[in-house]
């Protein structure tokens, strides 16, 4: 990190006399640990640098190839890659250009989300393979842990699948109910760890999890009602006279399909939306602390007030991942339960 | 316990603060760090990626990579997890259902029970009340047989006692009319020894005693 700064200050080559100033409250402001490289550093960024400039901040919540640890943990940590090579295997477009420009290449990169949803799998698998274990063994229900995650697990039996998809076909859709309600939870809690981040912050994963409830909900319905049945069964029964129910039907049918292909969309906006959110005003406020590293004496004011109100705003954090995570599995089983139970 | 739970605040905020300042710190100087490097990447190479990052940007790598994620979760979990946990809930609450419906039936089986026990023990009751009625009844008329009985024997008793006392009286009078007839005699035989025969001292006494009897009669 140290020769980083260094070669860095030596080639920005200004560190100016007014800058030092600034460099002295960082180095007082971070810790013991690093003093010596933490002047470099502020050395090389002392050019005036607008901390609230909205790239940096989204850079920090997106994803990206690499880990920001602690220095004393490493300090930034590229993932390794098996294919590290810029160039791209593939460029997917619609045809659309500010759809183009949001979609990135096809590269095979392995990405800090990547990572956090392979350790939310194997959380999730660890938990409630243990949970199994432990029910098969003895169904009286025991220990802090196992009251906690079956507390969940009959919560979206018998307040999300049931109410919304009914009693009977409820069963068939639980395990996938669980899962995407435990996955985008378990997303979301590893987002309020330090160092990590919310792979639901990523429209990437919201799409690929709204598309998979879109999946689940037109197969169950055309499983339910015939692949034929299901599609017709979208427009609602009216009573129109025939020239009009010609015209008027194919439009609405239209209507209905954008509509089933929206609401999925907004699924996924909504907890990408909320994800992202949080984070951003997390780091907000947390900047504020690097702007007032300038600002002399004001900076033992400012310092403490952002990191109470980063502790408040995550405690709303945690809330807001256990809502998002259910309103994601409740309208998911909503939607599965207009499938298989039209009008 | 007031006091306890705020310094239990106050530590908690403490660690929290400590905890949230360091990797704030790093993270904030790592960003400013990054977005120095991106905009000299930027910089240096294409200046149309000077509009950033993008908070909508689609990767699909990482739309792939979840899906095959989500999929092989839903598969492992569907099988190691789900199915024996919904099942051992379901049994659970079936097990649970049970216990209740037959608590239940318990505890309608007591209570009928406890019912017919109850008008077993009034009916006792009411058996030992009259019983008891039926002893007093007994009691009293044994009283009263053991009493007219005495009764009885005492009225016999003095009967006999008077019918005694009678012959007794009689027998004396008797006794005594002799014995003074005797005296009499005795006496009258002395005084008038030289008039009277043997003959007519008999008939004297003949006369005196078939007259005494009468007297004696009369006088009761």
């Amino acid at each position: 990190m140290a020769d980083d700064g260094q070669a860095k200050a030596e080639q920005a080559g200004a560190p100016g006399g007014e800058e030092s100033h600034a460099a002295d409250e960082h180095a007082h402001a971070a810790e013991h640990e690093h003093e010596h490289a933490s002047h470099e550093h502020a050395d090389a960024h002392g050019h005036a640098h607008d901390p609230f400039d909205k790239n940096h901040l989204i850079e920090h919540v997106k994803d990206a190839t690499y880990f920001d640890l602690p220095r004393m943990l490493g300090g930034h940590w590229e993932i390794p890659q098996i294919r590290d090579i810029e160039e791209p295997i593939a460029t997917i477009g619609v045809g659309f250009k500010p759809l183009d420009d949001r979609i990135e290449p096809l590269d095979a990169k392995i990405t800090k989300f990547m990572v956090l949803e392979v350790v939310a799998a194997v959380i999730m698998i660890v938990f409630f393979t243990a949970l199994a274990q432990r029910l098969k063994k003895s169904t009286a229900p025991k220990g802090r842990l196992t009251n906690l995650l079956e507390s969940m697990v009959v919560f979206i039996r018998d307040e999300v699948a049931r109410p919304a998809i009914g009693h009977h076909d409820a069963e068939k859709f639980l395990p996938f109910l669980l899962t995407i309600f435990f996955f985008v939870l378990t997303c979301n809690l590893l987002g309020l760890l330090p160092w990590a981040g919310s792979a639901t912050g990523a429209l990437a994963t919201t799409g690929a999890l709204a598309f998979a409830t879109f999946c689940t909900v037109t197969f169950a319905g055309m499983a339910k009602l015939g692949p034929v049945k299901f599609w017709l069964a979208q427009v609602p029964h009216m009573d129109l006279p025939k020239p009009i129910g010609f015209l008027l039907k194919p439009m609405i049918f239209f209507i209905e399909i954008m509509g089933l292909l929206i609401k999925h969309f907004i699924l996924a906006m909504r907890l990408l939306a909320n994800m992202m959110a949080g984070h951003l005003v997390l780091v907000v406020i947390l900047t504020f602390i690097v702007a007032a590293s300038s600002a002399g004496a004001v900076w033992y004011a400012v310092t403490p007030a952002s990191v109470l109100g980063v502790v408040a705003l995550s405690l709303l954090e945690l809330f807001v991942a256990f809502l998002q995570a259910y309103i994601f599995a409740f309208l998911s089983a909503l939607f599965i339960g207009m499938a298989v139970h039209p009008h | 316990m007031n006091w306890l739970r705020m310094l239990m605040c106050v530590m908690l905020v403490g660690a929290a603060c400590a905890v949230a300042a360091r990797p704030a710190r790093a993270q904030v100087e790592e960003a400013v760090e990054h977005a120095e490097e991106t905009a000299e990447h930027a910089a240096s190479t294409d200046p149309a990626e000077t509009t950033g990052p993008d908070p909508l940007s689609f990767d699909p790598d990482l739309a792939i990579w979840t899906l095959v994620v989500f999929v092989i979760l839903l598969i492992v979990l569907g099988k190691f997890a789900w199915g024996p946990i919904i099942e051992a809930l379901d049994r659970r609450e079936e097990t649970v259902a049970n216990h209740i419906s037959q608590a239940e039936r318990n505890h309608e089986q007591a209570r009928l029970l406890l019912s017919e026990y109850e008008q077993k023990l009034a009916s006792a009751a009411n058996e030992v009340r009259g019983l008891l009625e039926e002893a007093r009844r007994d009691a009293e008329h044994t009283k009263q047989a053991i009493l007219a009985e005495a009764k009885e024997g005492a009225e016999a008793e003095k009967a006999r006692a008077l019918r005694d006392i009678d012959a007794a009286a009689d027998a004396a009078m008797e006794s005594l009319a002799q014995r003074s007839a005797e005296l009499a005699i005795d006496l009258a035989g002395k005084i008038v020894q030289a008039q009277l025969s043997r003959e007519d001292h008999a008939r004297l006494i003949q006369e005196a005693m078939a007259r005494f009897p009468a007297a004696s009669a009369s006088q009761n």
